[in-house]
């Protein structure tokens, strides 16, 4: 027993040491930590896809419906514009100049509400500084286009006066008639005349033709009426005026029109760059989102593969804790228990469990206690006098009362007997009754041979297994042998039932008597072995009879009264 | 001063040559004054309209048989070109007004039927004697085969061809050009029969028949003006007297012609060159070119970026090798197209500026450099399309032309001594070598896309197209990405790297 505890622990001081409360806080810390990490992180990933989703439905899904918007709004801007360089009239004039400020208006109401680009509020005003000033060419246009409309019919009135002057002469040559019917053709030609060269050169020429006429008239060639002259001076006023001249007026007119169609491609390039600008910006705007979104979402779902991997991880590791916990807690605090009940049983085995921990500690704690108490029962046991089976004395008592006995018999000088008894066919009710019945029956025996001694001062003990011992102090052999007279009888009333017994069919006693008078303090063990002897006779006479020790005992010859047995 | 100076000198050239008129009884006299190349209405470096008017108005009052011939390439590049198509030009133009003006390849800068809305607003005659437009059946609408213009008794015929390779580089679709020779011949008879003394031809290219025209006397004078003449590999070696080869920017030419009446052969030319510059500005004229600049001044000042370091865009850093810009403009293309290499055409780049380091870069600078509108157009191409393109980009470098590429996402190695066709030794893309039937994506101009300068390869090739939505302007995604970059590192990082000397072979 102690060598194998000092195996033991030789064992454990081997093992390392590991401390379950340090092994289940920190089995407890490290879940409680993944869980909050796999809590925050998901939180942070979910606040980030948040912030994206925000950016896609206030950003960029606003300016893809914005920049829808500008681009049909600048397509209506394109088109009144085109309407505007066209005008003919004043009204149609207006009427476009009136549609492309609505237009801008709108416009601009869109542009203010993307704040970020400022660059788009100063587009919008250039374009709209660029349709003020095509407005203004337009207007002037059409005024020249008027002017010369007024000069036409002014240079028609003219002419059809100079037609109606008489011609005063007959040798009157009424070709400078035909020379002004020649101008007003050439000159009224000139509103379906494109070409600005064209137009100067026509200019140029009609100059000469009036120069000539001029000098005609100065060189007296034409004889003219005085007021046919002032037509005629007016009517070159009309035509070739530099200011106010319809070939001034047509060339001033084709190029207010050049103008106009240069600052119109202009404001056309201009508004197309605006919404090709916007589209531009709003696809950009649009790539960068989705890309965001492309991203948060390539996140999220890595995420969500991280969160089911730890979240797997965080199940394993609680089911290894619990493993670990049943298996090396749970488990051994049972193993605990059944080994602690089982020593209580008095089963000889060791409290001892694997490991070096707390409860390792325990069982260790456990086995030495069971060890102590045991060894103070086996103490216990062993300092007392009273047979535990049948608490009559037992042989330690036996041993101190009789040396007691001897030295009262030697002081008082007074006779002492010592009586061994035992049980005849003890070994055959063992085995046949079993022990249990056997134990009954040692107590039963125990019982009677108590009532069969009257004295308080005569002792009964069991001298070991089925033999018993009595101390009969001052008595005589004549005295012990009615005391073994009255236990025969005591047993044979008894009758406790031995069927397997050769001397009765109940239990029955051999006893053997030694009695001295005269005793010496160390003649105790021999009294015994005299009793002993005529113990032995009386199991050789037969059994169930008692017999007392005299010098010739060993020489009588022995006659055995057997009943057979059954 | 310098103008009463010439002031003076003319009157007294003026006065010698009437007296000498008299004195011989037959001596015929003009002024000829010839300019071309003003796409930009108030340069500071080479003059404007301002300074044009006023030396025109000065001539014209010294001598009224002053023709003033403009040479045309001005409707465009410009970034108001840009917006307005050239109107302004023309609008500029007509209150100078000049007696004829020739018509170049930039005049198509916006196509045909632009061209012809132009001639109709100009109060003056376009001339172009070698084009046929099938859509007229005849010339193209509003250009004159030829003109005849009467000065102060003095009439002269004028003529103007054009090159063919406008078709090529204008993209052009209907137009066609016929032969030059021919229809100067043609011409210049024609315009003799109607009674021209003299007959000068405006051309905008070198053509190895001019000498022999003027000593034929098919026609009198040549006029041609050429700013980057210097970088063109075929200049004109042997020179006629009466071939007036303007070289310069912002330069106009002032020429006297005299010569025996009826013996416009016997014509003698004296000539000088007059830089605009130096001129003092007409106030009316002036006044109109502010309220063209002033209208989209907010809009071009909005400031986009600052560049860490300095660089130029001149036609030789552009046309003939890498150039720092030219990575800025196909990074953003490639950036915004998510391409595998972007590439743009040299002569796309017009802005000829030197940027010094921490400049500023405002929207005006990218609508001078990239004033064609051209819109980002993204194509596959297969490895043997991309090594032609990237050849194709090669075949000019000595002329200096527009088809030289600059690129983003490849890497070149070219030996500019080689015959064309076999100049590129080695491209990569990705740091692997460019093969044959490897597939790439591609993002380029519409330009270069539909074919221009002889990207024929990419006309045929899958048009992926820039997004669903929108295709924007090569300038609007160069602009976006300078405002998103804010700071520019513009550098020449070896994309395009040359193994001979440039310029040793010639």
């Amino acid at each position: 027993m102690t060598d194998d505890n000092k195996n033991n622990k030789q064992v454990r001081n081997k093992t390392r040491r590991y401390s379950l409360t340090k092994i289940i806080n920190s089995g407890l810390f490290v879940i409680v930590s993944l869980v909050i990490i796999l809590a925050l992180s998901t939180y942070y990933r979910l606040s980030e896809f948040n912030d994206t989703l925000n950016d896609v439905s206030e950003k960029s899904l606003t300016t893809v419906i914005s920049s829808g918007e500008i681009f049909i709004q600048v397509n209506n801007l394109a088109r009144v514009s085109e309407r505007l360089v066209n005008a003919n009239s004043d009204p149609h004039r207006r009427i476009s100049y009136g549609q492309i400020n609505d237009q801008l208006a709108v416009l601009t109401g869109i542009a203010e509400r993307q704040k970020e680009n400022a660059y788009m509020l100063l587009q919008l005003y250039t374009i709209s500084k660029e349709l003020s000033d095509l407005n203004q060419l337009v207007i002037r246009k059409l005024t020249i286009h008027d002017k010369m409309l007024e000069q036409q019919t002014r240079m028609y009135d003219i002419y059809e006066a100079l037609m109606r002057t008489p011609d005063d002469s007959a040798s009157a040559n009424p070709r400078w008639k035909q020379n002004i019917a020649e101008i007003v053709t050439h000159t009224g030609e000139i509103l379906i005349i494109d070409r600005l060269n064209v137009v100067r050169e026509k200019k140029q020429s009609m100059t000469d033709l009036f120069d000539g006429l001029k000098q005609d008239i100065k060189d007296g060639n034409y004889v003219l009426p005085a007021e046919s002259s002032q037509l005629i001076s007016q009517l070159e006023h009309a035509i070739t005026d530099n200011i106010e001249g319809i070939f001034s007026l047509r060339q001033e007119q084709l190029k207010v029109m050049g103008r106009s169609r240069g600052r119109a491609n202009m404001v056309n390039n201009l508004i197309l760059d605006y919404a090709r600008l916007t589209e531009f910006e709003s696809y950009q705007l649009n790539s960068r989102i989705l890309e965001d979104a492309r991203n948060a979402s390539g996140t999220i779902s890595a995420q969500i593969q991280n969160i089911n991997l730890v979240f797997l991880f965080i199940v394993l590791v609680i089911v290894g804790f619990s493993a670990f916990v049943h298996r090396l807690v749970v488990a051994r605090l049972l193993r605990l228990r059944t080994q602690i009940q089982q020593r209580l049983e008095g089963v000889e085995q060791d409290i001892a469990l694997f490991g070096n921990d707390e409860i390792s500690d325990l069982a260790e704690t456990f086995d030495s206690f069971a060890k102590t108490i045991e060894n103070q029962k086996q103490t216990l046991s062993e300092m007392s006098l009273v047979d535990a089976l049948t608490s009559v004395a037992n042989r330690r008592a036996l041993d101190e009362r009789f040396e007691q006995e001897i030295g009262i018999a030697i002081r008082r000088k007074w006779p002492i007997t010592v009586m061994l008894l035992d049980i005849d066919f003890f070994k055959q009710y063992n085995d046949n009754y079993g022990h249990g019945k056997g134990d009954d029956c040692l107590r039963q025996v125990a019982h009677i041979l108590l009532t069969c001694l009257p004295r308080k001062t005569d002792f009964v003990a069991r001298y070991g297994g089925e033999e018993f011992a009595i101390i009969l102090p001052d008595t005589h052999v004549t005295g012990a042998i009615k005391v073994a007279e009255h236990i025969i009888d005591s047993m044979a009333r008894a009758r406790i039932e031995h069927e397997y017994s050769r001397a009765a069919d109940f239990v029955t006693l051999s006893l053997g008597i030694a009695s001295t008078e005269d005793i010496s303090a160390d003649e105790g063990e021999l009294l015994l072995e005299q009793a002993d002897k005529a113990l032995y006779k009386a199991k050789r006479k037969g059994r169930n009879r008692y017999e007392y020790f005299d010098s010739g005992i060993l020489d009588s010859p022995v006659v055995v009264d057997l009943k057979p047995v059954k | 001063m310098k103008v009463v100076r010439i002031v003076f000198r003319f009157l007294f050239l003026s006065c010698a040559l009437f007296i000498s008129a008299l004195s011989h009884g037959q001596q015929q006299s003009a002024t000829l004054v010839f300019t071309a190349d003003l796409p930009v209405i108030n340069s500071s470096e080479h003059g404007d309209y301002a300074q044009l008017a006023r030396l025109i108005e000065t001539m014209r009052q010294e001598d009224p048989s002053t023709f003033f011939l403009f040479g045309g390439g001005s409707l465009a590049p410009s970034h108001l070109s840009s917006f307005d198509r050239g109107a302004h030009i023309i609008d500029i133009l007509n209150s100078i007004e000049p007696d004829a003006m020739s018509v170049t390849k930039r005049e198509f800068s916006y196509f045909e039927d632009e061209f012809s809305l132009r001639a109709y607003e100009a109060a003056f005659p376009m001339v172009l004697s070698n084009a046929f437009d099938p859509f007229t059946q005849g010339n193209v609408d509003g250009a004159n085969d030829s003109v005849l213009i009467e000065k102060g008794g003095i009439t002269i015929g004028i003529l103007s061809v054009i090159h063919e390779s406008v078709i090529e580089e204008y993209l052009l679709q209907r137009l066609q050009i016929t032969d030059p020779y021919r229809a100067i011949k043609t011409e210049a008879a024609k315009l003799r029969e109607q009674g021209a003394q003299l007959v000068v031809l405006m051309y905008s290219s070198s053509y190895p028949f001019i000498d022999s025209l003027l000593s034929d006397s098919t026609i009198n004078v040549a006029l041609r003006t050429d700013p980057h003449y210097e970088l063109s590999a075929a200049k004109e070696s042997t020179a006629h007297p009466n071939r007036i080869l303007v070289n310069q920017a912002g330069v106009a030419a002032i020429l006297d012609l005299t010569w025996p009446t009826d013996k416009p052969n016997e014509l003698s030319i004296s000539w000088r060159n007059q830089v605009l510059e130096t001129v003092p500005k007409d106030p009316v004229i002036n006044h109109q070119i502010r309220s063209y600049t002033q209208r989209i001044e907010r809009l071009l000042n909005e400031e986009l970026a600052t560049t860490s370091q300095s660089f130029d865009t001149l036609r030789p850093s552009v046309r003939t090798q890498e150039s720092a810009f030219g990575n800025l403009v196909t990074d953003a293309l490639r950036e915004a197209a998510q391409t595998d290499i972007a590439i743009i055409n040299g002569g796309a780049i017009r802005g000829e500026k030197q940027y010094q380091s921490d400049a500023v870069i405002t929207r005006r600078d990218i609508a001078e450099e990239l004033p064609f509108r051209s819109r980002i157009m993204v194509v596959e191409v297969t490895g043997t399309q991309l090594l032609l393109a990237l050849e194709n980009g090669l075949s000019q470098i000595e002329g200096v032309k527009g088809r030289f590429l600059q690129m983003s996402g490849v890497e070149v190695v070219f030996d500019g001594s080689k015959p064309i066709g076999s100049r590129l030794l080695s491209a990569t893309v990705a740091g692997k070598r460019v093969t044959p039937d490897e597939k790439y994506t591609v993002a380029m101009s519409d330009y270069l896309a539909k074919g221009g300068d002889g990207f024929a390869m990419f006309s045929n090739a899958k048009r992926l197209g820039f997004s669903q939505q929108v295709t924007p302007l090569i300038s609007d995604i160069v602009i976006s990405y300078f405002r998103k970059k804010q700071s520019l590192t513009a550098m020449i990082e070896g994309r395009i790297r040359r193994t001979d000397t440039p310029g040793a072979g010639q």
